[in-house]
């Protein structure tokens, strides 16, 4: 909890720090009861499950979907360039979709959050981001390591 | 069904960023706009002078402050400085915590088994004084002029009577009595008979209200009015007894910081309370012009405090009428009297705005 109280900080008034200022709200929202509270934090909870997937589907599923698109464009085509770019535009293409849905998907889950009671300040957008990424890096190492190791499955052993 | 549940969630927005700003903004516009259209309080109750000192003098008892206060004060230099302005010597002066201070402890010595015959209304806490000095007050109304009654005075002596007491210039009227006849009233007392002057206002005057060659003659002086001192406390007190003076003198001195800013003001501070003389004659004047054809008058004096009465109401209702308007005086009450109120003048704005008052009632 920052501390901004004079007493606290040998005699100096700091000020109020960036991002800890209370919500403010249009007007006083008036909460539900508990049963609509408990169903918001479900809500929320299958919201943020809905984040987590939909943000591992970044650093597997989407860009594996994209070069199997690039690699029957170079088949149809023959085309090796033309599958390149395509499956590369489409990456880009899909990451800022998915971004943009996970976006409206965390201001959702915040507003759950809040109507079930809970003073949510900011969403965990950036920490699923995150957090997907690094798991996703080190299921790719133990895949491409342990599993798979790292000469070419096609080589002899 | 649908509308609802969005209206019910809407409802957890929070503000942007942009929206929070726009708000304070509004916010201070309207303390703003508020704050222009708030009329100030003018508090004109209290006779002490409505600046701060020449900055000087707080120098001087700054200095004092950091330099010597692990010391007991020497009041030598202060008494030699007042002495030579007042053309007496050292030992006839008694430096204190102030005129109030120095009036109390001077009624203790002279007044503490008799009457003292006050000059009223007068000092406000002159009566209150005698009285914890185990004397007995007696109020000796003031001439029309508002200046002390020196013959109903001298008449107000009886037997029982240790002291005759009087303000000149008077608080609350500014009147001063002449020097000529203050030394007659002086001279027509009983050789056993204190004269106590209450000279707090005497910088306004300009007057240096000599002893004289009588005995019994007690000046006290301060440095809360004209030298715009009056936190520090300081005043003196003047008389030809030495007894008197070493009972007045507080014991161990008056303090060192006090001390220097009233030794800077008895040596550097008569060109500011020249300007601060000129000041006050100045808001008299226009008082008095502005109130010219009103029902309001107020008697001919010195200094920044006016007894101001009207033909036509009570003191308490003008001083009711003028706290409407958030200006406060003292009414004459408090001295006794219905039909006046207490002003301290303070600059021009205030004396136009005090008058324009006058004028709606």
């Amino acid at each position: 909890m920052p501390r901004n109280d004079p007493t606290d900080t040998g005699g100096l008034f700091i000020g109020r720090r960036p991002g800890t200022g209370p919500l403010k709200y249009r007007g006083a929202p008036e909460r539900g009861g508990a049963r609509r509270r408990r169903t918001d934090g479900v809500l929320a909870a299958a919201v943020l499950v809905l984040e987590v997937v939909l943000c591992l589907t970044l650093w597997g599923p989407q860009p594996v979907a994209w070069l199997w698109v690039g690699s029957q464009i170079d088949y149809h085509t023959g085309s090796v360039s033309l599958g390149i770019a395509v499956a590369f535009a489409g990456m880009i293409g899909t990451l800022m979709l998915t971004l943009a849905v996970a976006t409206w998907l965390d201001r959702a889950w915040r507003i759950l959050r809040r109507a079930a009671g809970h003073e949510q300040r900011e969403g965990a957008l950036v920490r699923i981001f995150a957090v997907t990424a690094v798991v996703a890096g080190l299921a790719f190492l133990v895949w491409f390591v342990v599993l798979e190791g790292p000469a070419p499955s096609l080589a002899p052993r | 069904m649908i509308r609802r549940l969005r209206e019910y969630y809407r409802q957890f927005e929070e503000l942007s960023p942009e929206e929070i700003s726009q708000e304070l903004r509004e916010r201070r516009d309207a303390e703003k706009a508020s704050a222009l259209a708030e009329v100030p309080p003018l508090d004109l109750t209290t006779p002490a002078w409505h600046e701060p000192p020449d900055a000087e003098a707080v120098n001087a008892a700054t200095y004092a402050l950091r330099r010597s206060v692990n010391r007991y004060p020497d009041d030598t230099a202060l008494r030699e400085a007042l002495a030579a302005r007042h053309g007496c010597t050292p030992d006839q002066v008694a430096p204190g915590h102030g005129a109030g201070e120095l009036l109390h402890a001077a009624f203790r010595a002279i007044g503490s088994d008799g009457e003292v015959a006050i000059a009223w209304p007068g000092w406000g806490p002159l009566p209150r004084l005698v009285h914890e000095a185990g004397g007995v007050p007696v109020p000796v109304p003031l001439a029309g002029d508002g200046t002390a009654d020196v013959d109903a005075l001298a008449a107000a002596v009886g037997p029982e009577t240790t002291a005759v007491a009087l303000c000149t210039p008077n608080d609350p009227t500014g009147a001063a009595v002449a020097p000529a006849d203050l030394a007659a009233l002086a001279e027509r007392l009983d050789e056993r008979v204190w004269l106590v002057v209450d000279a707090a206002l005497a910088e306004f005057e300009g007057g240096q209200t000599p002893l004289g060659g009588r005995e019994r003659v007690l000046v006290v002086r301060s440095f809360s009015k004209a030298h715009a001192m009056a936190g520090f406390r300081a005043g003196y007190a003047l008389a030809n007894d030495e007894e008197l003076i070493d009972r007045l003198s507080p014991a161990g001195g008056v303090s060192a910081p006090a001390q220097a800013a009233m030794l800077w003001a008895v040596r550097e501070g008569e060109a500011l309370v020249a300007r601060r003389r000129a000041a006050a004659a100045r808001e008299r004047e226009r008082l008095a012009a502005a109130l010219e054809g009103t029902s309001f008058s107020f008697p001919a004096g010195h200094g920044h405090l006016v007894w101001l009465a009207s033909s036509e109401h009570e003191g308490a209702d003008v001083a009711r009428h003028l706290a409407g308007s958030r200006i406060y005086v003292t009414p004459g009450t408090a001295w006794g009297d219905d039909l006046h109120v207490r002003v301290a003048l303070r600059d021009g704005a205030a004396t136009d705005r005090l008058a324009d008052t006058l004028r709606e009632l």
